[in-house]
């Protein structure tokens, strides 16, 4: 008799662990057995022995009963993998963490995706926080108290724009007592010069003049000797000192206090290094100031003849402290009372000062003037950032389901054995938090690339050496962090729930791989809400294409095709107004030899700031029109390719003699004379108060040109002889035309250039399309961004569709070869498969449709030449999507014609 | 004539001091340890299966006694049980209780031991 199966038959009940229950069964047999053996030693027979040995179990149920309390535990204590051990937290937080990593990286495939999806979401959504951060919200650094800080311009404030205008040394004596509402009121001028100092070769770094008072007002730490104190800043002739910034000191001379006293080189002029700043990289992000020196030396670093008296004005950006109490408001009234005061003042009495105003813009930051429009376009940017975000997590959560949906059996399994639902939803949410926190990992190395690509759309046209790096500080860390987990919280808890009630209403002998119906729906629902987004985007990037493509080819009066324009700064390395027309007619005579008709020289290129004037109409006693003025050579005309309507353009002899004539635009003649033939007749340019007006002959008519923007009016222009005295020879650029290749343009004018003086170098050599680029950075940005977010929105999409039609298929594997029995075709399969995804394609479409509609009011701006209602745009995206569904249906509908019927037996 | 203990309850008391005692000295297997209780009580006292092996499950679980699988060449794998320290503690401290409970009861009983 083997007592294993009594013993076992007597203890079944108790349902113990396998291992256990073998344990019990042999020790208990044995015993048995022994006693068996005893029995018949003692001369018992075999069936006597056994029946006592048998009785010795007593009855049936005895034994068990007996053991219930001992070996049956009244709850199971085995605990759910990531129980916490008598509810330490941390404890249960590191396994909850331990399980997450293990049960990921059991699904690689889907770890894979969810991270990705992740990354490609939050990457954008971090570049652009960390553009806003870097631009707005963090305080500048090396500042005390940011906060308390504003930038003040002064100019004549029109609907359309501004002219800027100065405070003098003189003004700035006058504003300084009557000014209550601030702390101090400082002028600081950054811009970029040639600096040339310790071990490090001359290169154009950003530099700053400042006021006196400019590190007391900004409150600036030194780490190295003094600051730039008033007494540097005495007109006419200021100290020949300079601050460095820490980064500067230490790449020139390695440390910090052996840059003190040591000379620095400022457009070739010497000053002496007294001191090294912490932090402080100047107060706007776009350029990293390295050196500040005493404003009342700017005219000695910038070689200017005329000496500098209280007078003169060398700064134009001012930076206020308020004073303790002082609100923004009350500053901004004082000012408004104050500035025009300075008009009567006795010492500094300036007419201008009737009309100038001064507006105070509050933080520093990037330029005043351009904050609103950059703060809306951040504004727009992250608002699109924040629907890829929508996508990204319905995709992530799309794939949560699924795969809560394969794991469900493991699941139940923990229920069985006693983990609470709470534990459950702990152990998803972690893996949730590690899945986004490896995601946010990944979206942020896509951002610090993204970024920089942002910012040199977003800010074209900065100077190579002082292209700023937008950090990833802890801001933009924490900002990052919050929205990954953000993410993962968010995906996490709809598939929790669905897991949570799968879950309930399974048992643990079920089929783990059946899904459940409002799974099905809310994978369906989320597929259709991406496909749709993504359609809105795509639609809206489209309009945002179209409309790049029709700036490109407005019109602008001139070909910017194959010219390039080419600045040299004479002036700033000391040469005199003669030695500067010495200079240029070098330039033209040996470039303009080799090319007649293809350079010229300019005092502005387009896409440049213009200069005003305002000129007299005929009709003494109408009001002066203000128009652009320009002062060219005889060729601009021919290498721009602006049309002349009448008369002619400048002759030789004209620029040479820098007669008393002028070219006008066709909008401004008609301005000025009507119907009446501009040519021949006189316009004048006013006097400033009693002085006579100048008159000028005009000798012809020129088409209209673009000069500021692409989409503007054009601006009426006034061209005068190059070199003309209302305008001077300080500033010029060269405009070549050629079918060379940019590099051997550049080439060839720097070679003429080092010939003419090898220490003049050319200040900068550029494509004039490169100012079109710059004039649509707005425009760009949106196309750049909407597209590529556009892209990856249909490729998610494309992901989530084909995931969850997959999953279909793998359903519904029974009931395809069910049909495939029955005799459908494996055409008629297809089209099954195909018409499911028709319908959240049609579903997805309705929707996006009417979210691009929606959404392109926010671009409605950067429109041009196309309505938010193009048919065709709608039409087209949509055509898109419909490839898209159809690309995503082809692989899960051809896995479910390949289902045999066989199949369909064995999937149960 | 055969004299059995004339309560459950006295022999339940009992027992756990009987078990830790025979294991005290050496480790036992469940078998040997029912056979001495039998034998040593000239079978006054008797454990039949259902009751021994779950006692020896109790006394284990408390700690008191150590059960372990082992295997001598030519023999069956049996579970030997030894005494623990806990169990050593234990087992001096019911043998005192014992002693005075059985010096009380035959001074009141008048029962010689």
């Amino acid at each position: 008799m083997d007592f294993r199966q009594q013993v076992r038959i007597r203890i079944a009940g108790l349902a113990l662990r396998p291992e256990r229950d073998t344990e019990i069964v042999e020790e208990l047999a044995q015993h048995l057995d022994d006693a068996v053996n005893e029995r018949r030693a003692a001369g018992e027979s075999l069936a006597q022995a056994q029946a006592a040995a048998l009785a010795d179990l007593d009855a049936p149920g005895e034994l068990e009963r007996r053991l219930a309390p001992l070996e049956q535990r009244p709850r199971l204590v085995l605990p759910p993998p990531g129980a916490p051990s008598r509810g330490r937290w941390l404890a249960a937080g590191v396994t909850d963490l331990r399980h997450a990593l293990r049960s990921l990286r059991r699904a690689p495939g889907f770890s894979a995706a969810v991270i990705t999806t992740l990354a490609l979401t939050i990457g954008p959504a971090t570049a652009i926080l960390s553009i806003g951060n870097w631009m707005f919200w963090r305080p500048t650094p090396g500042v005390a108290d940011a906060g308390r800080l504003a930038v003040v311009w002064l100019g004549q404030w029109r609907d359309n724009g501004v002219t800027i205008s100065s405070l003098s040394y003189a003004n700035l004596e006058a504003l300084h007592p009557r000014l209550r509402s601030f702390a101090g009121f400082a002028g600081v001028q950054e811009g970029s010069t040639s600096v040339a100092v310790g071990r490090l070769a001359p290169v154009v770094s950003g530099v700053a003049a400042v006021t006196g008072n400019a590190f007391d007002v900004l409150g600036l730490r030194i780490t190295a000797g003094r600051p730039i104190r008033a007494d540097d800043d005495r007109m006419p002739q200021g100290a020949q000192v300079a601050v460095l910034s820490e980064s500067l000191a230490r790449r020139a001379f390695g440390d910090l206090t052996a840059a003190l006293g040591k000379p620095i080189a400022l457009n070739g002029r010497s000053l002496e290094i007294v001191g090294v700043v912490d932090a402080f990289r100047g107060t706007q992000p776009f350029t990293a100031i390295d050196v500040w020196y005493p404003g009342a030396t700017y005219a000695y670093i910038n070689h200017l003849a005329k000496p500098m008296t209280r007078d003169s004005a060398p700064i134009l950006y001012y930076v206020a402290r308020l004073a303790p109490g002082a609100t923004f408001e009350s500053a901004q009234a004082e000012l408004d009372v104050v500035v025009p005061t300075l008009a009567e003042s006795d010492s500094t009495g300036d007419a201008k000062f009737e009309t100038v105003r001064a507006r105070l813009f509050p933080g520093l930051g990037p330029m005043a003037l351009q904050r609103a429009g950059y703060a809306r376009l951040l504004r727009d940017l992250l608002l699109v950032c924040g629907v890829l975000l929508v996508l990204g997590c319905a995709n992530v959560s799309n794939l949560l389901v699924a795969h809560g949906l394969r794991t469900r059996r493991n699941r139940m399994v923990r229920l069985a054995l006693g983990a609470s639902r709470a534990r459950l939803w702990q152990l998803q949410l972690a893996e949730g938090a590690v899945l986004a926190l490896a995601g946010g990992l990944a979206g942020l190395a896509i951002a610090q690339w993204l970024k920089q690509l942002v910012v040199a759309l977003m800010v074209p046209g900065l100077t190579a050496g002082a292209t700023p790096d937008v950090p990833l500080d802890w801001r933009v860390l924490a900002m990052t962090t919050g929205v990954a987990l953000a993410c993962g919280l968010i995906a996490t808890i709809l598939p929790a729930i669905v897991a949570a009630r799968a879950a309930a209403t399974t048992i643990v002998a079920g089929d783990g791989s059946r899904s459940v119906t409002g799974a099905r729906r809310l994978r369906t629902a989320l597929a259709v809400v991406q496909l749709a987004l993504s359609l809105a985007l795509v639609t809206n990037a489209a309009m945002l294409v179209v409309s790049l493509r029709h700036l490109y080819s407005v019109d602008l009066g001139f070909d910017p095709g194959g010219v390039s324009v080419h600045a040299f700064d004479p002036a700033r390395h000391g040469y005199t107004p003669e030695l500067i027309r010495v200079y240029y007619d070098g330039l033209m005579d040996r470039l303009g030899q080799a090319a007649p008709g293809e350079v010229a020289l300019s005092f502005r290129a387009p896409f440049g700031s213009g200069r005003t004037m305002r000129v007299q109409p005929p009709d003494a006693a109408s009001t002066p029109v203000e128009v652009y003025a320009n002062a060219v050579s005889s060729a601009y005309f021919d290498v721009l390719g602006i049309p002349v309507r009448r008369g002619r353009t400048f002759t030789p002899e004209e620029v040479a003699s820098r007669a008393d004539v002028a070219v006008i635009s066709a909008r401004l003649a008609s301005r000025l004379f009507g119907e009446v033939d501009p040519v021949g007749q006189p316009v004048t340019l006013p006097g400033g108060g009693s002085s006579p007006g100048r008159p000028l002959r005009v000798v012809g008519v020129a088409g209209d040109t673009q000069w500021r923007g692409i989409t503007d009016d054009p601006e009426l222009f006034l061209y005068l002889p190059f070199g003309d005295r209302s305008i001077g020879i300080r500033e010029a650029t060269l405009l070549v035309r050629s079918d060379r290749p940019m590099r051997d343009v550049t080439a060839r004018v720097s070679a003429v250039a080092a010939e003419l003086d090898p220490s003049l170098p050319v200040q900068f050599s550029r494509p004039l399309a490169d100012g079109i680029d710059r004039a649509l950075s707005d425009q760009r940005v949106f196309a750049w961004m909407f597209s590529l977010l556009g892209i990856l929105g249909f490729a998610l999409a494309a992901v989530g569709l084909c995931g969850l039609l997959a999953q279909g298929v793998g359903e519904r594997t029974r009931e395809f070869g069910v049909r495939r029995a029955l005799g459908s075709t494996r055409g008629a399969i297809f089209a099954l498969v195909l018409r499911h995804a028709g319908w959240i394609g049609a579903a997805g479409t309705m929707l996006g449709l009417a979210g691009a509609y929606l959404g392109s009011h926010l671009i409605e701006s950067q429109l041009f030449g196309i309505t938010r209602v193009e048919p065709l745009v709608y039409a087209a995206a949509a055509g898109a999507l419909a490839i898209t569904v159809l690309a995503a249906t082809i692989w899960p509908a051809r896995a479910a014609t390949r289902i045999q019927p066989t199949e369909a037996l064995r999937a149960d | 004539m055969a004299f059995r203990l004339p309560t459950h309850e006295l022999k339940k008391g009992s027992a756990e001091l009987l078990i830790l005692a025979l294991v005290e000295i050496r480790p036992r297997h469940g078998y040997d340890i029912g056979k001495l209780i039998r034998s040593r009580s000239n079978g006054e006292l008797a454990f039949n299966v259902a009751s021994l092996y779950p006692l020896l499950y109790r006394l284990e679980r408390r700690g008191w006694i150590d059960g372990r699988w082992t295997e001598k060449a030519g023999q069956r794998r049996r579970r030997m049980y030894k005494l623990t320290p806990d169990g050593r503690k234990v087992l001096a401290a019911q043998r005192g209780g014992w002693r005075s409970f059985a010096r009380a009861v035959s001074r009141i009983a008048g029962v010689e031991i």
